[in-house]
């Protein structure tokens, strides 16, 4: 009897200890927030656009015109949210003030869900993605192509 | 067991002072229980009368009583199962709640600080505002393949 009432007194605990285990706290989401919902050219693609076609659950883009100031902001965020991250693809010119990162979160590829940050700096424009998905890094490129060739099926 | 009077008098007698045996007592209520007894002892049959009727009356007592219990076994049981259900219910489902927090239903643009939301019902329901809805929607799609394209090289 006492069994039984132990057990239903920690299930509701359990509940929330896993809620909360699941939170994600990126701080890029800030800045789709804080900048995107002013400035610049900020998308959260709905699963009516997403899940028919592509693997990709999530994405939140953001294409913003941006001084020093910005870009630093944006930046650190970055920086913080890609401490453990691993680099799948790197480009920077010389000479030019442009780089092209893509991070994978999720350094596990047999998780159900990879986490991905993209950052773009050129000609004073950031274009900063966030997306999540059940593909792994190698296949990053392929779903980036599959989402552009939608849009242009939408367009 | 085939007893004379002398011998039923005596069991009597230990009975009331609480010296009989459960088989001896057995004996008794079954002795008592009979139609017809010894007129001798017919003075005691109303006392074990009595006494096998409360017996009879406390069994069925406690014979509810423990399906009482059961049934409020089973209750917590069921309570505790529904319990364990709806817990994995929820855990099973938690990524897909999570998920339904993260994905919106619908496709939200913000351009220069102007929301646009569901834009596909909109297309269909105002007329009126289609075309400058249809350049907003190409307008995010194009900016979207040039993003993309951004990352290839």
């Amino acid at each position: 009897m006492k069994t039984y009432k132990y057990y239903l007194f920690i299930l509701p605990f359990l509940f929330l200890s896993l809620s909360g285990y699941s939170r994600n706290d990126l701080k890029i989401n800030q800045i789709f927030e804080d900048i995107g919902k002013k400035q610049g050219t900020y998308v959260k693609l709905g699963r009516d656009v997403l899940s028919p076609h592509t693997n990709i659950v999530q994405y939140q883009s953001l294409r913003v015109c941006v001084d020093a100031d910005l870009l630093k902001i944006i930046d650190q965020a970055v920086e913080e949210d890609t401490r453990f991250a691993e680099v799948v693809f790197s480009s920077s010119r010389k000479g030019e003030e442009s780089r092209i990162v893509h991070y994978a979160l999720t350094h596990d590829e047999d998780a159900l869900l990879q986490e991905y940050i993209l950052f773009n700096y050129k000609d004073g424009y950031v274009n900063l993605v966030y997306l999540r998905g059940n593909f792994p890094s190698k296949e990053l490129k392929k779903e980036l192509k599959k989402l552009r060739n939608l849009f242009i099926d939408l367009k | 067991m085939n007893l004379k009077n002398k011998d039923i008098q005596q069991l009597i007698e230990n009975y009331f002072e609480g010296k009989t045996s459960l088989q001896e007592e057995q004996f008794l209520r079954n002795y008592f229980r009979q139609e017809s007894t010894d007129v001798e002892f017919e003075s005691y049959r109303p006392i074990f009368q009595y006494f096998n009727e409360e017996r009879t009356l406390w069994k069925h007592k406690e014979q509810s009583d423990s399906f009482v219990r059961k049934k409020s076994d089973k209750r917590l049981w069921y309570i505790f199962a529904l319990s364990a259900a709806a817990c994995l219910f929820f855990l099973f489902n938690l990524s897909n709640i999570m998920e339904s927090k993260k994905s919106p239903e619908t496709t939200i643009a913000y351009i220069d600080g102007e929301k646009y939301t569901n834009i596909l019902f909109i297309q269909t329901e105002i007329l009126s505002v289609l075309d400058d809805l249809e350049e907003n929607n190409e307008q995010v799609f194009s900016s979207q393949i040039e993003l993309l394209d951004t990352f290839f090289e």
